[in-house]
């Protein structure tokens, strides 16, 4: 059967190529020894932050791993496999704490992180991340609403700013914005490219409050809406009945689209958002309903701000580039529990993030209540929103 | 097969024979010497030609008449005495007799037949001694019968290729030419299921018998055609055969094309349309649209496909599945009733029109065959086939019928959608009349092709919809008649009526902004609606394209000195013509727009008709120069597209001449060259473009009780035709040679460089974009209960800048290459073949047209729209090579093919983007101002409105690695009624993750996933 040898020969030259793809052997995996030095921020009498609690994640496996600083700022972690990983640090000092080392006597919250870097086998490796944090007892992000209604309603994103200090405090001149980049829905997106710059946060759609200063004042335990249309979207029946309420009484502000063709509704009685940068704009500022992560900050004039296109990214948008140190507060929501890398905001401003059920769910994120003075209810803000938030059904705007 | 005069049984009972001697001599006469030799006996015939060649004269007789004549006769008997006293002694005897037809010509004839009464010849009118035509023509009579058997074929065609003449055969097998130049010539026979022979036959002056056995296309046969085949003369083709087609297990006719040299395998797809364009990286509208399918003489037409959504906003895109603007859809032309496909890839012949790039030229199925039923399963789809071709008697012709039914999923996990066609054939060949033989062919065929996305029940949030309905109906006849006249030899002719009903629909969830409507559909200013949230918006798109094509054709030939020409003369007629219903949807909820863009409903019957009208002459001159061969092909084509009578028009007019000239400069070593222009009509869908339609809001009030509510809207509608359109033109170039380096071993190298300029497409330009003053308005009072009350002096007037596309000609492509293709022959050792194929193609495609962006600014258009510089596009390169191992067994009916496909460089890259613009269009004066160099250097990313962006990977060339990919095939014949095959593309799982040097720590897997699928057949 000379025939059939030569078509067993051609398949056997084929094999030989298949074969030849695979590799043999085994890898023996050597574990490594790791440290992480965490730094109090630059103003601090105290360079090494003891008592610090690290946290390692392995990008790859999500491995976790957390540990406490010695006195000298030093976390150390034996036996790590080799591989990617993200560190976050942070460090709650008391009142008494904070004025021993600061001087000013006021509850602090620091965080600091170190995202992508490799851990290899050889040697002792290090890394030093420095803590940044910013006073409590500030404006706040109170509940955010940002998953929509059955079956597929997003015109009621809300966003409720509130006072959780003890002064009245202005909304004039207060910049809302939402991030560019992937939440993390589909695992084929890239990582936000804007990741690896921890002073600055990206945004691509800004808005601020109008007022010349103290036109829109807000009470201690006060909040203000900002919502997408400032309508009774629940009972309008142009709108959803799966929806809520926020016509005039709730909204405080509308994100009005200023649209050449002037198409976005105008809701009479709801004032509307100046807009400062709108990279992504359609008929309404619809932020992701899968996670979009939203900052509140103020600038003297956010519209000098640089623009900058995401690295390594095709596309032409330009984010708005804001240093952290205008932020007042930022929430990290991303789609799932898994979508640790697709975090957009600097763990000094949020050292954790939040996600829903799904989209069109109409849950919300909401500040947990950490006391109630006089009535007055005190947020927890530990600029950890993992920690500090928690999600609800349905949303509560202006209540709770 | 090829027999000569003697060695065949006759079925004729007469044949003419003329013995003719090309050696000099001069008369040689002497008087009286008789001297007739007593031993020597010959045949009278054999006599005659020695004396033919002493004397230098012709003969011509009735066969019959002087067989197993003997007579005494040697050379020196014949030298010895004269013509006419050698005449008188050797047929005197016999009782025959002699005419002198004209100088050094006789005619033998039975005593007392007249000259000239030749009526008892057959046939009567070739042989008619007519001194001047007599020297050159030639009658050439002969058989068809299948080999082995010996079975007379009826229906196969003859054909003498550089004549242009056809003769199809008898019910006995038997064929004829009359009056063929006399010189060597190239036929070809081909029939249904059989392998065609191409083969050079020396005609001689007078009668000529030749005898062609074919074989029937199995796979039993040592060479059995399983790849595609180059071109021996003419426009560079690749001819790919049914056995070629059964072996690749084709499901459609874009599965085929993977055959042609440079072509990369991809796995059957039936989730898209499948367009295809010769000679180039990657398909586009232009491309495909330039690359004619011609299905049995007549051109697949997609000149009035429509099933665009709006063209104002969208080009000629759809939610569903489309092909409009673009080339045929090759997914619905099944591959099973196919008998051959020819890829013209060189210059086409003017014959063929309307396109740009080049042609696939599809014969199906006519004739007697079998009953056949094939059955194809694979991972995404299943198919079956079932045709045969029947005999309708000795008068009645042969009808070919066929049905073919394919089901096809993109993914099995996936079960709402999918795709499916079912087809059916009805092709009617039959001979009418005797004496000037026309032979028709006349064809029905149906196609029902569905392409559909249910919608998914867990799909609420969208409840997207799809669906891309075609039912085509197509009636074509075709004749080719041969009227015997000195410059109508032969005349063909062509008509076919398509009738199709297209029907798209999308369904989709609108969500989003409750945002205002109007229902304007011209320029005015009213009180619109506002449209709620959430709404189901459904789209449905009815298109009747009607295409009629005629076209009549002269065919004959004239030879001046040593040059044969054969010439053809056409006209055509085109006639596209959609009559559907057009774009229909609820008013009230319409398809969800962006920007100030609108949307309203549109029929297509007041779309006009395309009708092109078209004449061409070409001259096709071979000749042996120095025992070389030598073919000159020389065309001129004039297609007047919209015609005001034969050369005025109203759209535009194209003269293409085209050239094609072969020449063997050493033996077996043919160079080759080629030069042409063409011209490809603007499809319904770029002639006739939808209205842009806007809507913009002069005052949005919206309060929360509704009878409060009031939005007045400014509606803006620009006719967005294009009035200076003009005719895509192609130009074609190509230089190659083709080595045949013995009986097997052949090369073929193709070197071209091709250009389409104005090709269509969809574009903003200068002229499509308008500034809009919109009045803004405020309200005086807002009554309770009551929509405002508005001052009729505006607040203030702003400009909106409204953009849209317009059809232009912006599109320019390049394609330049090399081609190859290299067959190594039969190793019978190891029963093993080998052909090499491949090339290297760089497309450029770009466009001349600048590019406009208008960049929001905040929402809000901005006050300068940037214009961007022309020559924006892509340029992708690729040089591949596939080589098939053929490895066949005749007696077990088996083969397998390893087809080897190295794609040895690949790279693409980005031309002409640039951050700054060359210029920008003013909102204030809506004026085009130009940007002087120094003014573009200063434009910074900070200025949002003229400067975008543009990331350093788009400077990047992406070139990727060498990778390879191994496919299999295989089919064994168990007896002659049962086949099956089987093929595994991708077979060894090869997929490398490769990783892109434009896009950092990207990979990708460039192979095609390993994809297998099996066939069985039944002959009965």
């Amino acid at each position: 059967m000379k025939q059939l040898f030569s078509f067993y020969l051609l398949f056997c030259m084929g094999s030989i190529l298949v074969m030849s793809s695979c590799r043999k052997g085994y890898l023996s995996i050597s574990e490594a020894n790791f440290q992480v030095k965490v730094l109090y921020p630059s103003y601090f009498n105290k360079t090494g932050a003891d008592s610090a609690v690290v946290t390692l994640t392995n990008t790859v496996t999500l491995y976790t791993s957390s540990v406490k600083a010695d006195t000298n700022g030093i976390a150390t972690f034996p036996g790590l496999l080799p591989g990617n990983y993200q560190v976050t640090a942070s460090r709650h000092l008391t009142a008494t704490l904070a004025s021993v080392l600061t001087g000013y006597t006021e509850e602090l919250f620091l965080n600091g992180s170190k995202s992508d870097f490799l851990v290899k086998d050889t040697g002792v490796s290090a890394v030093t991340v420095q803590l940044q944090g910013s006073k409590v007892g500030n404006l706040v992000l109170k509940e955010i609403f940002y998953t929509g209604s059955a079956p597929s309603y997003y015109s009621d994103q809300f966003y409720e700013i509130y006072n959780n200090s003890t002064d009245t405090l202005y909304a004039d001149s207060l910049c809302i914005g939402d991030p560019g980049g992937s939440p993390g829905n589909s695992t084929s997106a890239k990582p936000y490219g804007f990741k690896s710059d921890v002073d600055n946060i990206y945004l691509k759609n800004v808005w601020m409050v109008p007022g010349s200063g103290k036109t829109y004042p807000i009470a201690p335990g006060n909040s203000i809406i900002i919502s997408e249309d400032g309508i009774n979207h629940k009972t309008d029946p142009l709108g959803n009945a799966n929806s809520i309420n926020l016509g005039v009484g709730i909204s405080d502000f509308e994100t009005y689209v200023p649209r050449s063709d002037n198409k976005d509704l105008d809701a009479p009685g709801v004032p509307n958002m100046i807009s400062i940068y709108l990279a992504s704009i359609g008929y309404d500022w619809i932020a992701s309903v899968f996670g979009p992560s939203i900052a509140i900050f103020k600038h003297p004039n956010p519209s000098s701000l640089s623009k900058l296109v995401e690295p390594g990214s095709t596309a032409s948008t330009q984010y708005l580039q804001v240093p952290v140190a205008y932020v007042i507060d930022a929430v990290d929501l991303v789609a799932n529990a898994n979508a640790v890398s697709y975090k957009r905001f600097p763990s000094s401003l949020d050292a954790g993030f939040k996600y829903c059920s799904g989209t069109y769910v109409q849950q919300s994120v909401r500040r947990k209540i950490k006391t109630t003075i006089n009535g007055r209810k005190i947020l927890q803000d530990t600029n950890n929103s993992t920690d500090d938030f928690e999600v609800i059904k349905p949303p509560t705007p202006k209540s709770w | 097969m090829l027999m000569r005069i003697g060695k065949s049984t006759f079925l004729t009972t007469v044949c003419l024979l003329v013995i003719s001697s090309g050696v000099t001599l001069f008369a040689n006469s002497q008087t009286n010497k008789r001297n007739i030799p007593k031993d020597a006996q010959v045949h009278l015939v054999e006599a005659l030609k020695m004396i033919s060649k002493v004397y230098d004269t012709r003969f011509i007789y009735e066969r019959t008449l002087l067989s197993n004549i003997l007579v005494n006769a040697d050379e020196r008997y014949i030298k010895s005495n004269r013509l006419d006293i050698l005449l008188e002694d050797l047929l005197a005897p016999h009782d025959l007799s002699y005419h002198l037809v004209s100088k050094d010509y006789y005619m033998i004839v039975k005593k007392g037949r007249v000259a000239g009464n030749s009526q008892d010849f057959y046939p009567v009118d070739t042989i008619r001694p007519r001194a001047t035509s007599l020297q050159v023509k030639a009658l050439i009579t002969g058989t068809v019968t299948e080999s082995g058997s010996s079975k007379p074929i009826e229906g196969a065609i003859v054909q003498l290729v550089q004549y242009g003449l056809i003769s199809v055969t008898n019910a006995k097998g038997y064929f004829t030419f009359n009056e063929v130049p006399v010189s060597k010539t190239r036929v070809i026979v081909h029939c249904i299921s059989m392998v065609s022979l191409e083969e050079e036959v020396s005609v001689q002056t007078g009668g000529n018998q030749f005898d062609f056995r074919l074989k029937p296309n199995a796979f039993n046969l040592k060479e059995v055609q399983v790849v595609a085949r180059e071109s021996h003369t003419g426009a560079t083709t690749s001819t790919i055969t049914k056995t070629a087609i059964e072996h690749l297990q084709a499901t459609s006719l874009a599965d085929v094309m993977q055959l042609l040299p440079g072509a990369v395998v991809k796995n059957p797809d039936f989730s898209n349309v499948n367009q295809f364009a010769v000679r180039q990286v990657g398909t586009d509208n232009t491309g495909s649209l330039g690359t004619s399918v011609i299905i049995n003489g007549v051109p697949v037409s997609n000149n009035a496909n429509l099933q665009m959504v709006n063209t104002a906003t969208s080009s000629t895109l759809a939610g569903f599945s489309t092909s409009s603007g673009g080339g045929v859809d090759y997914r619905q032309i099944s591959a099973d009733n196919i008998e051959s496909v020819e890829v013209i890839r060189g210059i086409p012949s003017v014959e063929y029109g309307d396109l740009t790039s080049g042609a696939v030229i599809v014969n199906t199925k006519a004739g007697v065959e079998p009953f056949q039923l094939k059955a194809r399963v694979n991972p995404r789809i299943t198919q079956l086939w079932a045709g045969k071709g029947f005999s309708l008697g000795k008068k009645g012709g042969t009808l070919f019928a066929d049905v073919d039914y394919t089901k096809a999923t993109d993914d099995q996990r996936y079960e709402y959608s999918g795709y499916s066609r079912v087809t059916g054939d009805l092709q009617y060949s039959k001979t009418l009349f005797t004496k000037k033989p026309l032979y028709t062919v006349t064809g029905f065929s149906y196609g029902m092709n569905l392409d559909e996305q249910k919608q998914d029940p867990d799909d609420y949030v969208n409840q997207e919809k799809r669906k891309a309905q075609d039912y085509g109906f197509r009636f074509n006849t075709s004749g080719k008649w041969n009227l015997k006249q000195k410059f109508a030899r032969m005349l063909t002719y062509t008509f076919s009526v398509n009738y199709a009903i297209q029907k798209g629909f999308q369904q989709q969830l609108a969500s989003g902004a409750i945002y205002p409507l109007s229902s304007a559909t011209k320029d005015t200013t009213m009180a619109g609606q506002y449209l709620p949230s959430q709404y189901l918006s459904q789209v449905w798109i009815d298109g009747k394209p009607l295409n009629v094509f005629a076209k009549v054709a002269d065919n004959f030939f004239i030879k001046s000195g040593i040059f044969n020409h054969r010439l053809l003369l056409g006209a055509e007629w085109k006639t596209d013509v959609n009559l559907g219903a057009g774009k229909t949807y609820d008013v009230n909820r319409p398809p969800k727009m962006s920007d100030g863009n609108a949307s309203r409903p549109r029929s297509y019957k007041d779309i006009p008709a395309l009708n092109q009208l078209s004449f061409y002459a070409e001259d096709n001159i071979t000749a042996t120069i120095f025992q070389r061969h030598f073919s000159f092909q020389a065309g001129l084509r004039y297609d007047n597209v919209q015609p005001n009578g034969i050369w005025n028009t109203h759209f535009g007019t194209a003269i293409s001449p085209r050239f094609n000239f072969s020449y063997e400069v050493f033996r077996k070593f043919l160079v080759r060259a080629g030069y042409g222009t063409t011209s490809k009509a603007p499809t319904l869908a770029y002639l006739y473009p939808e209205k842009a339609y806007f809507d913009l809001v002069n005052f949005n009030y919206y309060a929360a009780d509704p009878a409060e509510r009031l939005v007045m809207i400014t509606t803006k509608v620009f006719d967005t035709e294009n009035r200076i359109l003009k005719l895509a033109r192609g130009n074609k170039k190509e230089v190659g040679f083709d080595w045949n380096i013995d009986r097997q071993k052949r090369l073929t190298v193709t070197a071209f460089y091709e250009t389409v300029k104005n090709g269509y497409e969809y574009s903003t330009t200068a002229e499509s974009i308008h500034m809009v003053p919109l009045a803004q308005y405020k309200a005086l009072t807002t009554p309770a209960g009551q929509p405002p009350v508005l001052d009729p002096v505006p607040l203030r007037i702003d400009t909106a800048i409204a953009t849209y596309m317009t059809p232009t000609n912006n599109r320019h492509n390049t394609n330049k290459g090399v081609e190859f293709d290299f067959e190594f022959g039969r190793i019978d050792a190891i029963r093993t073949s080998f052909v090499l194929n491949g090339a290297w193609i760089n497309s450029k495609s770009v466009s001349d047209g600048y590019y406009f962006l208008k960049r929001q600014v905040n929402g809000s258009d901005p006050s300068k729209v940037a214009v961007y510089a022309t020559g924006r596009g892509t340029e992708s390169e690729r040089a591949s090579t596939t080589l098939r191992i053929i490895h066949n067994i005749p007696q077990l009916r088996f083969i397998v093919t390893l087809a080897i496909q190295t794609v040895w460089s690949e790279k693409n890259k980005y031309l002409g983007y640039s951050s700054t613009p060359v210029a920008y269009v003013d909102r204030g004066t809506g004026k085009m101002v130009t940007l002087s160099a120094q003014e573009q250097s200063q434009i910074t990313a900070a200025n949002t409105e003229l400067y975008t962006p543009v990331s350093n990977e788009y400077y990047v060339t992406e070139s990727w690695k060498p990778i390879w990919l191994y496919n299999l095939r295989l089919t064994k014949e168990i007896g002659k009624n049962m086949g099956f095959s089987f093929f595994a593309n991708n077979v060894f799982n090869y997929n490398p993750l490769q990783e892109s040097n434009r896009w950092k720590g990207q990979y990708t897997q460039r192979n095609p996933i390993l994809f297998f699928g099996t066939e069985v057949n039944i002959k009965l």
